[in-house]
This record gives structure tokens, sequence and C-alpha cells, in this order.
């Protein structure tokens, strides 16, 4: 929960596929290893993001679980 | 690593067949897929600036704004081509769609999705 991060992007109430395209948009602004804070409610999440980090490089470096607010850490991929 | 390719051919302007398509595309851009989508038929509605497209309530409450959708494919580079044939039968032309549309022929289309790893269709 204390984990840190550099950026935050709030995901919450919207449906799949929006979180990822604007996780998308905001690793764009961060440098390479710095790490992305999303906040999620869409269920598929965790899983997805899994995948498009497995496609892209990026790392999905812990998913939480606050209520029924995902949130999930992706680091930029360096390189 | 060469780039995944999907290529989607979309024949009809429904619900189902403007946001299935959209939505796929936007996240294998995002996942750094090469994306090319082929509209022909009715599909070419999706194509004008603001398309005639009714949407259900329940899922528009659940779905992003179809244009916004579409804006956000086509930064990300995916290209929305527009079927030369369905244009010539003449219920739409050219000047009638956005822009931001190329068109093409079949064989350009076979070119593409014959080497592309994911090949749907939506009509």
């Amino acid at each position: 929960m204390d984990r840190p991060f550099d950026a935050e992007l709030d995901a919450r109430g919207l449906p799949c596929p929006m979180p990822l395209l604007k996780a998308k948009q905001a690793l764009a602004g961060l440098g390479a290893g710095q790490v992305l804070l999303v906040l999620a409610t869409d269920e598929a999440a965790p899983r997805d993001f899994a995948a498009y980090a497995e496609a892209t490089g990026h790392r999905l470096d812990q998913v939480e679980y606050l209520g029924d607010v995902i949130r999930l850490h992706l680091r930029k991929r360096v390189g | 690593m060469s780039r995944k390719r999907l290529a989607l051919l979309i024949t009809r302007a429904t619900p189902e067949s403007a946001y299935a398509p959209l939505m796929m595309a936007a996240t294998a851009a995002a996942m750094d897929y090469e994306c090319k989508l082929f509209f022909a038929f009715g599909g070419l509605e999706l194509l004008r600036p603001a398309p005639r497209l009714e949407v259900p309530g329940p899922m528009a409450d659940a779905v992003p704004d179809l244009v916004e959708l579409r804006a956000t494919c086509l930064e990300q580079g995916v290209e929305m081509i527009a079927c030369s044939a369905s244009l010539s039968m003449g219920a739409l032309t050219r000047e009638q769609l956005m822009p931001e549309a190329t068109v093409a022929g079949m064989a350009t289309w076979l070119a593409f999705a014959s080497g592309a790893e994911i090949q749907l269709n939506f009509g």
C-alpha cells in the first residue's frame, strides 16, 4: 500500500479497455523504470494488464485489492 | 521483434460491429500491433465524421464515445481504410468520410490480411 510510484491514474469506473488505453498514454509521460499506479474497478484489469505488460515489455510489479478498487503498479520498460 | 498484425473487416454499422473492432484495434495498437481496419458496404458509415449509430441505453453507459475511441485508434497509428468498391456503389462518397480515412481495394486488403496473425470479420 505504501509502495512508491511516480504517477497515478484514476481509472475507477471505466470499462475495459479504457483503463489500459489511458495507462498507455500515461506511461508515455514517464521515464524508463518509473512506476504508474493505476486505480481501476474493472475486474478484468489484473489479467488484462498482465497480458499488456507481457506484450509490451513493461512490468506489472504488483496488484492489490482495496475493497472494490484494484491498484496496479505498472513499471515502464527500460530500453 | 517484428510487430504482430491485426486485420479487421467491418461490413455493417451496428453498435456491435462498431465497438468490437474499434476496442480491439485500440487495445492491440496499445500492445504494439500493426492494425488495419477495412470498412466495406454498410461499414463505411463508421468512417463519417459523425457516424449515425443508435447505441442502446445499457450499452451506451458501458462504452466510450465512438468518435473518441476512433480518434484514439488513429492517434496510435491504426489505419482505417474505405473499400473503394463500396464507395463506387454510391451510398457515400470519399468527401463524406473523415479526412483520416484512406481508400484501397481488395488486393491491398488481402496483401495485408494474409500476413496478419489475427483476422476477423464484423458484419
